[in-house]
């Protein structure tokens, strides 16, 4: 049967001139990151001298750069790697947990207010985060969370696009199954752990990618809270080496591709559920 | 019998808890502070003083249009390339093009990358020196005679080097997007246009368009959205103070007016002009385009 379909495609010329197109682009959106990893094996004196060109000297390619970094200042770049991951698994946590139990709450009961809480979930998805800092900056201050990882955590535990997303795909579930477990005795808080969030499976992966990606890049929020150089992020970290004084490339290059490979390899073993997770806003409001 | 009734009663409102306190705590204090703070002299010993509008009135300076020409530059070209080029690869990937594939997931690679990374790259990729690649090429095209310094030439060449570097991690995103689109267009649709006699771009303007509508509003809407509060690829680019405020933007002259020189007033002042541009230019956008209009 698929053989079949397979012989049926005719292509037409057009179709080899487009693919031809498509490769061009294609060699243009990766050459960047070729640079890169390339860039990263070159001694950092090259780097300064040279920049990132078409002119590469492959002999003087090792890799010491690497070394370099794991050893650069006592292996921050580790700590750094380590404060990003922190982060990052917290806030995927307790944002996956907060945001499903009330995106349940809203899909699954009819209650008083429902449609207020809906309306005020999306209200907040159009508000830009970034006028909020400020006061943010002080509550957290305040609430003594400065320099910590937890204080970048806080405000994010809770997001609004997360509970909207939750709540579309609570609504297929099966109401009568919660009905079932309730007449034989079911707590709430029961029914929404041990049945639905299983059901929920797809959800929860596409979600825990979206949730996982924001946090490993996001800059503004961490740049504010954190203020000691152990305590930095990748992307923070990384470009505090980069200083109107010079920029140390032995330590900035590898360390900049190793903060991919986490991302890859989540994208290399969840494809279809990453796609979804960073596609997600295509369902229909 | 009765208690259980209780229990699903009360239930739905625990399960908001966590909305209810995210909504008052983390949105709705912070925002009223905003705008209170946007009013007030604030001082760093604590002691606030209402000044009236004159936090406003201080913002007509250099600084201040350059960030909001350079935000609207970038927004406007940023969302531009993206729809341009997003809907170009989806409609030729929409087709049954060998290597299809491979060839949309190596559009979609840079956007496993973060903004900080791209703007490691393309700082060393648009140099100044003779040999980085930028200047390679341009020069080899005779565009250029001598080497330039890309990230610091002028104010429109570093708004483009922000569109270059988001541009490049995100429209593998906007492709996906349109493409999960396209594939939801009935095929009987476009079949039985044709056989009416329409050629690919009435197909493509009177069926293709139409169907996609959801799609291309909620791009637009968050393209919009983070557009107009970029800020992680100017800090990309030029993570110290640039000159002349080459690719100054709102939400890092609020960054900067608010962590660099402590003026919480003012910073909130730019948040508040910055809040009121993207919900007008939102509403306006989603007016014109009917969002209200029709069932949805």
């Amino acid at each position: 049967m698929r053989k079949k379909e397979k012989m049926k495609i005719r292509r037409k010329p057009a179709d080899y001139i487009l693919m031809i197109f498509m490769i061009c682009m294609a060699c243009i959106f990766l050459s960047p990151l070729y640079f890169l990893v390339v860039g990263s094996f070159r001694p950092s004196s090259d780097l300064i001298s040279y920049g990132l060109g078409l002119r590469i000297d492959f002999s003087r390619m090792s890799l010491d750069n690497y070394v370099i970094a794991f050893q650069y200042r006592n292996g921050v770049y580790l700590k750094w790697y380590f404060s990003s991951l922190s982060i990052m698994l917290m806030q995927t946590v307790c944002g996956l947990f907060f945001s499903s139990l009330v995106g349940y709450g809203l899909g699954m009961y009819k209650f008083k207010g429902r449609s207020l809480f809906l309306v005020m979930d999306l209200v907040l998805m159009m508000l830009p985060f970034e006028i909020l800092i400020l006061p943010l900056y002080q509550l957290v201050a305040n609430m003594k969370l400065l320099d910590t990882r937890f204080g970048v955590v806080m405000p994010l535990m809770v997001a609004p696009f997360m509970i909207f997303f939750f709540r579309q795909s609570v609504i297929g579930l099966p109401k009568e199954l919660a009905d079932a477990a309730r007449i034989d005795g079911c707590g709430e808080f029961r029914i929404y752990w041990n049945i639905m969030v299983p059901l929920m499976r797809a959800a929860f992966g596409a979600m825990g990618i979206f949730c996982a990606m924001g946090s490993w890049n996001n800059v503004l929020w961490p740049l504010i809270v954190l203020q000691s150089n152990d305590k930095l992020t990748l992307p923070i970290g990384l470009s505090s080496l980069l200083t109107p004084f010079g920029n140390a490339y032995d330590v900035l290059m590898p360390g900049a591709v190793l903060a991919i490979v986490p991302i890859m390899i989540v994208f290399f073993f969840f494809q279809k559920s990453f796609v979804s997770g960073l596609t997600i806003g295509s369902i229909k409001g | 019998m009765k208690h259980k009734m209780k229990s699903k009663d009360i239930a739905p409102y625990l399960f908001c808890l966590p909305f209810v306190f995210a909504f008052f705590v983390i949105y709705l204090y912070p925002f009223c502070k905003t705008i209170m703070m946007s009013f007030q002299d604030v001082r760093p010993t604590g002691e606030n003083v209402f000044i009236g509008l004159r936090n406003f009135r201080n913002l007509f300076t250099d600084h201040f249009a350059t960030a909001l020409r350079n935000t609207f530059i970038y927004t406007v070209l940023n969302t531009a390339f993206q729809f341009v080029f997003g809907m170009v690869f989806a409609l030729i990937l929409n087709r049954r093009l060998p290597m299809r594939n491979i060839l949309r997931c190596t559009i979609f690679v840079p956007v496993l990358t973060s903004t900080i990374i791209a703007g490691i790259i393309f700082r060393l990729l648009f140099g100044s020196l003779e040999t980085s690649l930028a200047n390679q090429i341009a020069m080899g095209l005779g565009v250029i005679e001598e080497p330039i310094a890309w990230l610091t030439q002028s104010q429109m060449i570093g708004n483009i080097m922000m569109v270059v570097v988001a541009s490049w991690r995100s429209t593998g995103v906007t492709m996906i997007y349109f493409l999960s689109a396209l594939q939801g267009v009935p095929e009987e649709l476009k079949e039985a246009a044709r056989i009416d006699g329409a050629n690919n771009v009435q197909v493509f303007r009177h069926i293709t368009i139409p169907s996609i509508r959801p799609t291309l509003i909620y791009v637009l809407t968050m393209s919009i959205l983070g557009g107009f509060s970029v800020f992680t690829e100017s800090y990309a680019l030029w993570n110290t103070a640039t000159p002349g405020d080459i690719g100054l933007t709102m939400t890092r002259y609020l960054y900067q007016m608010g962590f660099n020189k402590v003026n919480f007033g003012m910073a909130s002042a730019i948040g508040i002009v910055l809040m009121i541009i993207i919900c007008s230019v939102n509403l306006v956008q989603l007016k014109c385009l009917g969002l209200f209009r029709e069932e949805d």
